[in-house]
């Protein structure tokens, strides 16, 4: 009787999750999957396609790009991202007047609406009048042409997603506060200095979250490019350098309407960051299992 | 190995002062147990030992050498705590061999040295394990093997035994003792539990509101305690204490009647009070002395405590019933509760301290 009641319960305050997951992520998925074998317009019935639009996909010069680009994004802005997420934590760990303030101030830009905060940085990179080329200038540092550079360009996607790690300084601080103050005490007495401690002691036993910080920063640095590339670059310039995956997906789905081919590209990105994700567990379970002093 | 001194330590957090001109000296190879109830500053007496704590004056030396101001690397003693403070992600022998890793010791003679360390304390068949693989007190062996390994000059033990469970906490003092025997080894015992002072310590300090009460060996801290402090805290179950109170026939401690001890008179204008140990009540059934009720009877194997209270109902108590008193009895005596007993106080067993100071005036009266 009880547990029947329970598993009622249980089924009551479960549905609004499954009610949500299944329409916003199981059903559009499912979709995602299946209109990736057809061509659909919105105007014609969808027909079948089979393999073609993921043929097409791989002779598609615009599509190797922005795979590029993505990657590139990933491989710099997550290790940038995490090491920046680590480094604040470490300096705000401790108890010390106005540490309030500077953990509000780096959580900040993460609650930023990301429309707003592209804007923000649209006047920041602006290369007359922004104050980032304004202060480099002042200091006789060379200024970069932020919007017109190939590798400026990227850098500067790259540089407006480091300061939204609020979310990974967060979990990397509550994880730095959880090791036994004892160990490095202990460390201390042994002999150890700052560097060795960490290396050692801090960054060994932050490794788990770290790994799935990563993981996850992966996952979501693929879809972070959408914004900036959409409202800052407008996925150039040089034309397509900074053309990311879900650009690359909302331009032919929402502009030439081509929702097969769009969806197909999805499918494309999520086997991509799956892939990846699944490499990184693998690199990380080694590299844990290799710890020796 | 090396002496250690606490030379007019003092420590203060804000306000609060956790110690309050410390002088200790710990010989060469000696087992010097500091001991006091919690917040006494016993532990933070040990972290200056350390360098984990700055102090705010006074100095600390090791073997000889001032390192007062000198890192916890720089003093070159090996800590054991509480906790073990083993690291999770490292196996036995890399926990053991850490310090001399970050010292650059070259790996073969470290391997060396953390297998020797580790056969000392009987933890060598373990080294390739984790932590989370063992249990408390082989998690206590490899804290132990891991001070052992550097050989340093002192060893500085905060509470390390305090999480291990009774049984095993007997086996590890004797352990202890045997290694430091063994070693010759100075070391700092910082403890709450007066059993493991007594047992171990080649002296014993005590400790209290961060001053110190007492120094010397256990033999004379229990029997001649400096103060009431001291008294009541070495020794279990505490020592029983009776205000003094001037009746027409002479001075009474509770209803019994006070002699003079040969020689020397009472202290005149104090307030006393009078510290009996358990052991020293004599209990019988119906013998000499004044009569108790007994409240409670505590069974702990081969002896008994009882727990009394002075002057039982019914008899004529005189001044002072109503006290409680705990006695300790052989086997022989087994009252049952709410029955009445016969308590006597023989001569040389008992200590007069001044109510106001706390000060020991005269020993075992």
């Amino acid at each position: 009787m009880i547990r029947d009641r329970e598993r009622r319960d249980l089924a009551v305050m479960l549905a609004p999750y499954l009610v949500g997951l299944a329409a916003l992520v199981v059903v559009p998925g499912a979709v995602t999957f299946a209109l990736s074998l057809f061509d659909y317009d919105l105007i014609r019935p969808a027909t079948f396609a089979g393999l073609d639009n993921f043929r097409e996909l791989a002779r598609d010069a615009v599509f190797r790009t922005s795979l590029r680009n993505s990657l590139h994004f990933v491989l710099f802005a997550v290790p940038v991202r995490l090491a920046g997420a680590v480094t604040l934590a470490l300096l705000l760990h401790r108890r010390f007047r106005g540490v309030g303030a500077y953990r509000t101030a780096a959580y900040l830009p993460t609650v930023v609406p990301d429309v707003a905060y592209a804007l923000l940085w649209l006047w920041l990179f602006n290369p007359l009048y922004g104050p980032l080329n304004l202060t480099l200038g002042a200091l006789g540092l060379p200024q970069p042409p932020w919007f017109t550079g190939l590798g400026a360009t990227q850098a500067a996607v790259i540089i407006m997603s480091v300061f939204q790690l609020g979310e990974g300084f967060l979990v990397a601080l509550a994880t730095r506060q959880e090791i036994p103050g004892e160990l490095y005490e202990l460390i201390s007495v042994e002999g150890a200095g700052p560097w060795a401690t960490f290396r050692r002691i801090t960054l060994p036993l932050m490794a788990p979250t770290l790994a799935l910080l990563a993981a996850r920063d992966v996952i979501f640095s693929f879809q972070a490019t959408f914004v900036p590339a959409l409202i800052v670059t407008g996925g150039g310039p040089p034309p397509y350098a900074t053309t990311y995956l879900p650009l690359f997906i909302y331009t032919n789905g929402f502009q030439y309407l081509r929702y097969g081919y769009a969806a197909a590209a999805t499918v494309c990105m999520i086997l991509v960051t799956a892939y990846i994700v699944l490499l990184q567990y693998r690199m990380v379970r080694r590299w844990r299992e290799s710890f020796v002093v | 190995m090396a002496t250690l001194a606490f030379q007019g330590i003092r420590k203060q957090y804000g306000e609060t002062v956790a110690l309050d001109r410390l002088d200790l000296d710990v010989a060469d190879g000696e087992l010097m147990v500091v001991v006091g109830p919690s917040g006494s500053g016993k532990t933070t007496a040990l972290r200056v030992a350390a360098g984990l704590e700055r102090v705010t004056a006074g100095a600390v030396r090791i073997g000889g050498r001032d390192v007062t101001r000198l890192p916890p690397v720089a003093r070159e003693v090996a800590m054991v705590f509480q906790s073990y403070a083993l690291f999770p992600h490292l196996s036995v022998g890399d926990n053991i061999g850490i310090g001399l890793a970050v010292r650059r010791v070259p790996k073969r003679e470290a391997a060396e040295r953390v297998r020797a360390a580790a056969e000392l304390v009987g933890c060598a068949g373990q080294l390739d394990r984790r932590p989370f693989q063992l249990s408390g007190g082989e998690r206590q062996r490899v804290a132990l093997a891991r001070a052992l390994v550097r050989e340093p000059a002192a060893f500085l033990l905060d509470e390390p035994l305090s999480n291990l469970d009774a049984q095993l906490r007997v086996q590890m003092r004797a352990e202890l003792q045997r290694l430091h025997r063994r070693l010759g080894a100075t070391m700092l015992y910082v403890t709450h539990d007066q059993v493991e002072a007594l047992t171990m310590g080649d002296r014993v300090a005590v400790l209290r509101d961060g001053a110190l009460q007492q120094v010397g060996p256990p033999d004379e801290i229990y029997r001649r305690p400096a103060n009431r402090f001291v008294a009541g805290f070495v020794g279990s179950p505490a020592m029983n204490l009776l205000p003094v109170v001037t009746a027409a026939d002479g001075l009474r401690a509770g209803p019994f009647p006070l002699e003079p001890p040969p020689g020397s008179p009472w202290p005149a204008g104090r307030r006393l009070e009078l510290g009996v140990r358990p052991e020293h009540l004599r209990v019988t059934v119906d013998g000499p002395g004044v009569p108790a009720e007994v409240q409670v009877v505590e069974m702990a194997g081969h002896e008994t405590y009882l727990h009394l209270t002075l002057g039982a109902p019914g008899h004529e108590a005189g001044s002072g019933s109503g006290q409680a008193v705990v006695a300790r009895v052989g086997d022989g005596l087994r009252p049952a509760v709410g029955s009445s007993v016969r308590v006597e106080l023989p001569r040389g067993h008992a200590y007069l301290f001044d109510a106001d100071s706390g000060e020991t005036l005269v020993q075992a009266t």
